[in-house]
């Protein structure tokens, strides 16, 4: 496939090229290349939007507590934890002592809270976390992974339409809705980048566009750092694992093949450690939503589902309530509540559930899918609260397209099953021209895409057996991300084409054509009136 | 018969103009609320690592359960002119930092009204506090003595007293044999030298503060179950029910208001037996909901909770009065319709650390502070009746966990000859959305009219529709159609089926037939002999 | 009540009355097979009339011998018929293999046309028109170069259309080759059988009317002649010369009795690409005589293309904009709000479209079995979802080609050894 916009594209970049002055410096040519202007544009943005006053970022429902003590860092409590959510907090307190208290938790955020805070002491040293610190090292890993995935799509050309396509890009990935989480102490921040890597580097391979040991070695890492997030991502290493090992076919090199075996065998048995070892970072609040706005919520008879669980079925009341409004916080911390609601609740069982009761799993599909198209939950607000805006205000900057897809796309997973099928449909032809012609290579473009979409559809099923449809754990996030990357390289293929056939019309002759129609019709009249 | 129609016509007369009076009470009442408060509480710090961190919440705490409305704010914030717009005012001082607020100081100076002056003297502020003098112990056992009940066993790091002996009558700080008046008056300063966040030294205060505002009400004691939710174990609540009723205690029931699905079957059940409680002498209060779990607006809070009373009422659920968090008086509470529209309610202290900044409170018209069933236990009597504590209370107990835990406690209050109030008996009335409920000696008379409190059992339907079912057009058309073309296409699988049976016969004729007449049809090409006419 | 329930409201009214016309020919058809049964074979009063057999051919080598073999062997006096290859622009040895017929049948007539991509190469029509330039008979006969007709075929062919006057063409039954091969051939021999008992005999029974199927089938000479050739435009020159017939004001029977056996395509490929070729070519013919279904001088015709549009339009629009909702609905994108039918309506016509095809098995010998009633049964669930496939698709390559302004390519039909 891919070969075949190449030619076409030769044919016309050559002479052009010829033509260039050769007075255009190297670089210059480079910064305007479509991936790199794009990426310079988005590092505009988020300038603009991060780090420039009013900086926007995430309100903290508090989930984030043990990650930030594993890094030494605390809430300032400045604010109420309602007021918490409702606006953003760009600074947090760095402990001075010495601190062993356990509560702190190592996941791959680690060493990104780690960085950033050193960073932050080598400029002041005033006791203060500026989150601006943290949002800029993860702006640089995502400014990276918008690169590859602007190379995927632009297949370097400096074609006009490239322009055009990352120019949707950026209007997608550069969302404020997106960007956001990046000045966030959530999961979501990380991830953000995370999957686009490990998406883009399989097509960047099956493109063969840079260099296989920089692409398999980005792969490995950002599966690692991904499954290592929190304990409920820790299965997901086990399929990235096996992909990893089937790599292995895609070059004949020694060491390449040596890389995959050993990375994938490695990455199986991280994910395996991590699922095992890692807390499993189940809140009540998770736990809570998991039945009321999950089971209960699409059940016929929740009180007959609490009986399945064994729970009073009184806890019927509760049915669609959120954790945050229902009943007072006290109520939701006693002992009552633990032993006879929190304790029986886990997701395995909530799992189990929804295999017997396939109905309600769809119904919940179609709910999630809906809420996943709110790329930020409405709770959070983006501002900090010195701003002055109402709590839970969210900034409108640059939201063109979470706006759209919050209002006008088809939030329900009947969508995403034609959506599904269109893509597969579309794509799966290169996957089976690989096969047949026994070139792997050619076959991981299609890999790259099923992998985003695997990890989209696992994290969906995740975050329903975890949180309902309130995604309180980032599953959500991950599912929408994989949604729009999966769509924007079908859209930048469908331009593509689309350009391919424009060009392909011989516009002189159509006008030449729509120019004799007259003359065609008095023909054809003339000629029926000989028949008669 | 006659005479029953008669003390009808009595008791409604009666009951006419109580309505008339107690909604002019409520006019009050919201009077109170826009005008100054009833006092200023000046506090210096919160002393969050102190043993006096509840101070500041325990003096809010009674001043609510006194139905004293008060303005609070802190030393630093104090704005200068403030003191002088009040004629009774309470100083709170946690710490012996200096003070730093100069418009404060200049106005205690100019200030001539009533003061109460707890805690750390600093006589820079009020010169009068010299005067007293002040005995410093470290590390005591004391007890607070009230009239007739004393709060045994307080350990105390730092004890000051006033080196006086005490008046008859007066409540008394006992050190060992010694004995110490609590607060010492003089002229309009009032000094209590040691207070801490303690029930003992909050019931000493409670007692100080009712004289000071003039209440000479007649106190009573209720008993509260708080916290009881649909999801409660609502057998347990039967039981306890019963068991109180045995044993002849009246007590209330505080309800959290749910207000999601209020018509499943869950909740109809939870309703049921709440009217069962009601006619065990169980009285109904509501809690006010935690504003952490109110999302947004207290509007739509509010249309929730009228909607959850009208229900409650509907069920035959009378709820009297409030159940709240002393801090919850302090969050705008009074914005939220109908919670402010009780004339009574149940002050719970807050054990959580005060929020800081200036506020202001309003005040129910009769309220009781809760104490521990702890409290209780820790108190002793002079007689063998318990008496009541100096102000009103209510003794909280959380549903026991089981039928032991159950008789342990129903003996400890039998054991302690606690002379309870029926809540009901008490005058309690609202007028919340189309429902006005009364209560008093008599009764409880909803909308003008006595209700009947005994329990009778409602089968509650199991096959409630929780899902709604899709709603469909055309559906007379539709079901008509199918049946038509049902009983059409019925009609053609028969004749088909008889066509079926007859061209089997007619099959067979012919095929036999065709075998005699050997092979004329046969196809011309050898390779076709498969379709050949041998059957 | 949105503008989508409407829609679905009158597709489910659309497919229903279609599906009752359909039951009534079932029903009218077996009304005539027992007619037929109960007559005598038709035999030729008289002297034979002369017939000129065609077999248009394109790369036919495969088949073309034992065609041309079965078509020597009619029982038919041998001076009373010829027959006529045309050779046309084939890439293969038909030519020679027809050469090495003719040199072991010197007394017999027959002709072979050979031409190349000059003088033929442009379709079935096209063919015919050239063989019929060089044809003697009064009666003109067609038989497709797979064809394997039984010996008294043409016989009973033209006793038919010699003993009335008023028919202009006879058509005869074509049977499946091929059914054992795979359950797309058993799918298609139960197709075409159900079809012809229903669609053909039915007709003929209601209203005298008939489609020539491009195979075994013979016409008048002077039919040809007036409307001056085959239409090389229309790719289906059969329904194409129905409606010139009909229009003439004659009738077309049929004759059941007169069988030839035909290969039917094995593999989904060649069968998708054949039947879009048939649906291309009947929506030609259907908008070429659009216009006769409010003219007052076709009335006989109106039902034919009523038929037609209503299979290749109604119905197909019903159907797919039935999925198309269906679809959207699961997308959420629109909202119906009717209830539809029960599934036990739904259920009872399954029962009844499997029983209306068995009928028409019960007419031949060695289909009424129980394996052939589930193979219905599975047929509803495959077959027929293609077709709709293949109708939707040929309708759109129709309107592709009339925007692109293409004249239609002849497919020929893939043939198989065997």
């Amino acid at each position: 496939m891919k070969k075949e916009p190449d030619v076409n594209t030769l044919h016309l970049e050559e002479p052009l090229k010829q033509n260039t002055p050769k007075i255009r410096v190297g670089l210059l040519k480079y910064f305007t290349k479509p991936s790199t202007l794009g990426v310079l544009v988005l590092c505009g943005l988020l300038f603009v939007v991060l780090f420039l006053p009013p900086v926007i970022g995430m309100g903290d429902d508090g989930s984030t507590a043990a990650i930030i003590t594993g890094s030494d860092l605390y809430n300032l409590g400045e604010l109420t934890p309602k007021e918490a959510m409702a606006y953003f907090q760009k600074n947090w307190g760095i402990m001075e002592y010495y601190n062993d208290s356990d509560n702190g938790q190592i996941t791959s955020q680690t060493p990104f809270l780690n960085a950033a805070r050193n960073l932050d002491r080598a400029y002041t040293w005033d006791g203060l976390f500026d989150m601006r610190f943290y949002g800029a090292v993860i702006a640089i890993f995502y400014l990276i992974a918008m690169y590859f995935l602007f190379e995927t799509v632009t297949y370097g050309k400096r074609a006009r339409w490239s322009y055009v396509i990352v120019g949707l890009g950026v209007i997608i990935f550069g969302d404020t809705a997106y960007t956001a989480w990046i000045n966030s102490f959530y999961p979501q921040a990380l991830s953000f980048f995370l999957v686009m890597i490990l998406g883009t580097s399989l097509i960047l391979m099956g493109q063969k566009k840079l260099n296989d040991y920089l692409l398999i070695g980005c792969f490995f890492l950002s599966g690692l750092l991904l499954c290592l997030l929190n304990q409920q991502y820790a299965l997901l290493g086990l399929f990235l694992g096996i992909l990893g090992i089937s790599l292995k076919y895609v070059s004949a090199d020694k060491y390449y093949i040596r890389i995959c075996v050993v990375g994938g065998s490695l990455l199986m048995l991280c994910s395996l450690t991590a699922f095992f070892v890692m807390p499993n970072g189940l809140t009540n609040l998770s736990a809570y939503h998991s039945m009321t706005r999950g089971v209960l919520m699409t059940a016929e008879n929740p009180e007959q589902a609490l009986k399945e669980f064994s729970i009073n079925p009184q806890y019927a009341v509760l049915t669609g309530t959120s954790y945050y409004q229902a009943i007072a916080p006290e109520t939701m911390d006693s002992q009552e509540m633990e032993s006879a609601f929190f304790s029986k609740v886990n997701p395995t069982g909530v799992a189990i559930y929804y295999l017997a009761n396939p109905g309600q799993l769809y119904e919940m599909l179609n709910r999630s899918v809906d809420s996943s198209f709110n790329i930020r939950p409405a709770w959070l607000g983006n501002y900090e609260i010195t701003q002055g805006y109402a709590p839970g205000a969210q900034t409108s900057f640059f939201t063109l397209w979470s706006f759209l897809k919050a209002n006008y796309l088809p939030g329900n997973f009947g969508f995403i099953i034609i959506w599904m099928g269109v893509i597969i449909g579309v794509y799966v032809r290169f996957f089976r021209k690989g096969i047949i012609e026994k070139n792997e290579r050619n076959t991981l473009r299609f890999v790259g895409l099923m992998t985003w979409l695997f990890i989209g559809l696992w994290e969906l099923y995740v975050a329903i057996i975890t949180s309902g449809d309130a995604d309180t754990l980032g599953h959500l996030f991950i599912f929408s991300l994989t949604f729009d990357l999966i769509s924007f390289i079908i859209l930048g293929k469908f331009i593509h084409w689309i350009e391919k056939q424009l060009r392909k019309v011989d516009w002189e002759a159509r006008k030449q054509a729509f120019l004799n129609r007259n003359k065609n019709k008095q023909k054809q009249r003339e000629q029926r009136g000989y028949r008669l | 018969m006659k005479r029953r129609i008669m003390s009808f016509i009595i008791v409604f007369l009666i009951i006419l103009p109580m309505s008339l009076i107690a909604a002019t009470e409520v006019v009050n009442q919201e009077a109170i609320v826009n005008s100054p408060q009833d006092v200023l509480l000046i506090y210096d710090q919160l002393a969050v690592d102190t043993v006096y961190r509840n101070n500041l919440s325990e003096v809010e705490t009674l001043l609510s359960s006194l139905s004293q409305t008060a303005e609070i704010v802190s030393m630093d914030d104090y704005p200068g002119g403030r003191l002088l717009a009040y004629q009774k005012v309470i100083v709170l001082k946690n710490t012996q930092n200096t003070i730093n607020n100069p418009a404060l100081i200049a106005d205690c100076q100019n200030y001539s009204g009533a003061m109460i002056y707890i805690g750390f003297a600093a006589p820079e502020l009020v010169p009068g506090l010299a005067g007293f003098p002040v005995n410093r112990q470290l590390g005591r056992t004391v007890s607070v003595n009230l009239n007739g009940l004393a709060i045994n066993s307080i350990w105390i790091d730092e004890l000051q007293v006033i080196d006086a002996t005490p008046d008859s009558g007066e409540v008394t700080i006992g050190v060992g044999t010694a004995s110490y008046p609590f607060a010492k008056t003089s002229g309009q300063l009032t000094y209590v030298p040691t207070f801490i966040g303690q029930p003992g030294f909050t019931l000493g205060l409670g007692e100080l503060l009712q004289d000071w505002f003039g209440r000479i009400n007649s106190v009573h004691m209720t008993l509260l179950i708080p916290d009881i939710y649909p999801f409660s174990d609502l057998n347990m609540v039967i039981e306890t029910a019963d068991a109180f009723y045995a044993n002849g205690i009246p007590f209330t029931l505080g309800v959290a208001p749910l207000d999601d699905n209020i018509d499943y079957p869950a909740m109809a059940r939870f309703y049921q037996v709440l009217r069962y409680v009601q006619s065990r002498n169980g009285t109904i209060l509501i809690h006010r909901p935690s504003p952490a779990t109110v999302s947004d607006s207290s509007t739509v809070l509010s249309e929730k909770m009228y909607t959850v009373i009208a229900k409650m009422v509907e069920n035959g659920v009378y709820p009297l009065g409030l159940v709240t968090d002393e801090s919850l008086f302090f969050d705008a509470v009074d914005a939220v319709n109908p919670l402010n529209l009780f004339s009574s309610g149940i002050i719970m202290s807050d054990t959580s650390i005060a929020a800081p900044g200036p506020k202001a409170s309003w005040a129910l018209n009769s309220a009781s502070m809760a104490v521990t069933l702890e409290t209780v236990i820790n108190s002793s009597s002079q007689n063998r009746n318990f008496g009541n504590y100096p102000i009103n209370t209510t003794i909280v107990m959380a549903l026991p966990e089981n039928k032991d835990v159950l008789t342990a406690q129903l003996n400890t209050i039998n054991q302690k000859w606690l002379s309870l109030t029926n809540y009901r008996q008490l005058d309690n009335q609202w007028t919340i959305g189309q429902n006005t409920v009364i209560s008093g000696p008599a009764g409880i008379w909803v909308n003008g009219l006595p209700v009947s409190l005994t329990y009778d059992e409602e089968p509650i339907s199991d096959d409630y529709a929780y899902q709604k079912p899709p709603e469909y057009s055309l559906e007379k058309i539709f079901t008509a159609g199918n049946a038509f073309l049902l009983t059409v296409v019925g009609i053609i699988i028969v004749v088909f089926i008889i066509i079926v049976v007859f061209s089997r016969r007619v099959y067979l004729n012919k095929f036999r037939k065709v075998v005699d007449q050997e092979q004329d049809d046969q196809p011309v090409n050898q390779n076709d002999k498969k379709e050949g006419n041998t059957p | 009540m949105n503008v989508f329930d409407y829609i679905m409201v009158i597709n489910i009214f659309l497919i229903w009355s279609l599906l009752f016309v359909n039951i009534v020919l079932i029903v009218a058809g077996y009304v005539y097979y027992l007619k037929v049964e109960q007559q005598k074979p038709p035999e030729i009063s008289g002297e034979y009339p002369f017939v000129s057999i065609m077999v248009p051919a394109h790369n036919e080598g495969v088949v073309i011998v034992k065609t041309v073999a079965a078509l020597l062997a009619f029982d038919y006096p041998e001076d009373r018929y010829e027959i006529i290859v045309i050779n046309d622009n084939s890439s293969d040895n038909s030519a020679e293999l027809l050469k090495e017929i003719q040199d072991d049948n010197p007394g017999r007539n027959l002709v072979v046309i050979n031409t190349d991509n000059i003088t033929g190469g442009k379709g079935k029509s096209n063919a015919l028109n050239i063989g019929y330039q060089q044809a003697k008979g009064e009666f003109i006969a067609i038989y497709d170069a797979d064809n394997t007709p039984e010996h008294k075929a043409l016989r009973y062919l033209a006793a038919e259309l010699k003993a009335d006057d008023s028919l202009g063409a006879v058509i005869g039954k074509f049977r499946t080759r091929n059914k054992e091969v795979n359950l797309l051939t058993r799918f298609i021999n139960i197709e075409t059988l159900s079809f012809q008992w229903m669609a053909q005999a039915g007709r003929w029974q209601l209203m005298k009317l008939c489609t020539i199927p491009g195979t075994n089938f013979i016409l008048r000479r002077t039919i040809i002649e007036a409307i001056g050739g085959w239409d090389e435009k229309a790719v289906a020159e059969d329904t194409e010369i129905s409606f010139r017939i009909y229009l003439m004001g004659y009738k077309i029977k049929f004759q059941p009795k007169a069988v030839t056996w035909e290969q039917e395509p094995q593999t989904m490929g060649v069968w998708f690409r054949q039947r879009t070729r048939w649906v291309k070519g009947n929506v030609y013919v259907l908008i070429k005589n659009i216009g006769y279904l409010v003219d007052k001088e076709a009335r006989k015709i109106r039902f034919d293309i009523f038929y037609f549009l209503s299979t290749y339009f109604l119905l197909l629009t019903a159907l797919v904009v039935s999925d198309i909702i269906f679809f959207m609905n699961m997308a959420g994108l629109v909202s119906t709000s009717i209830q539809g039918f029960s599934n036990l309506l739904w259920f009872t016509a399954f029962v009844m479209f499997v029983l209306g095809v068995f009928i028409a098995l019960t007419t031949e010998k060695g289909e009424m079995s129980v394996a052939n009633f589930f193979i219905i049964a599975l047929m509803y669930f495959t077959y027929c979802q293609m077709w709709i496939i293949v109708t939707v698709y040929g309708v759109y390559q129709y309107f592709k080609d009339r925007i692109k302004k293409q004249d239609s390519k002849w497919y020929k039909t893939e043939r198989f050894q065997g």
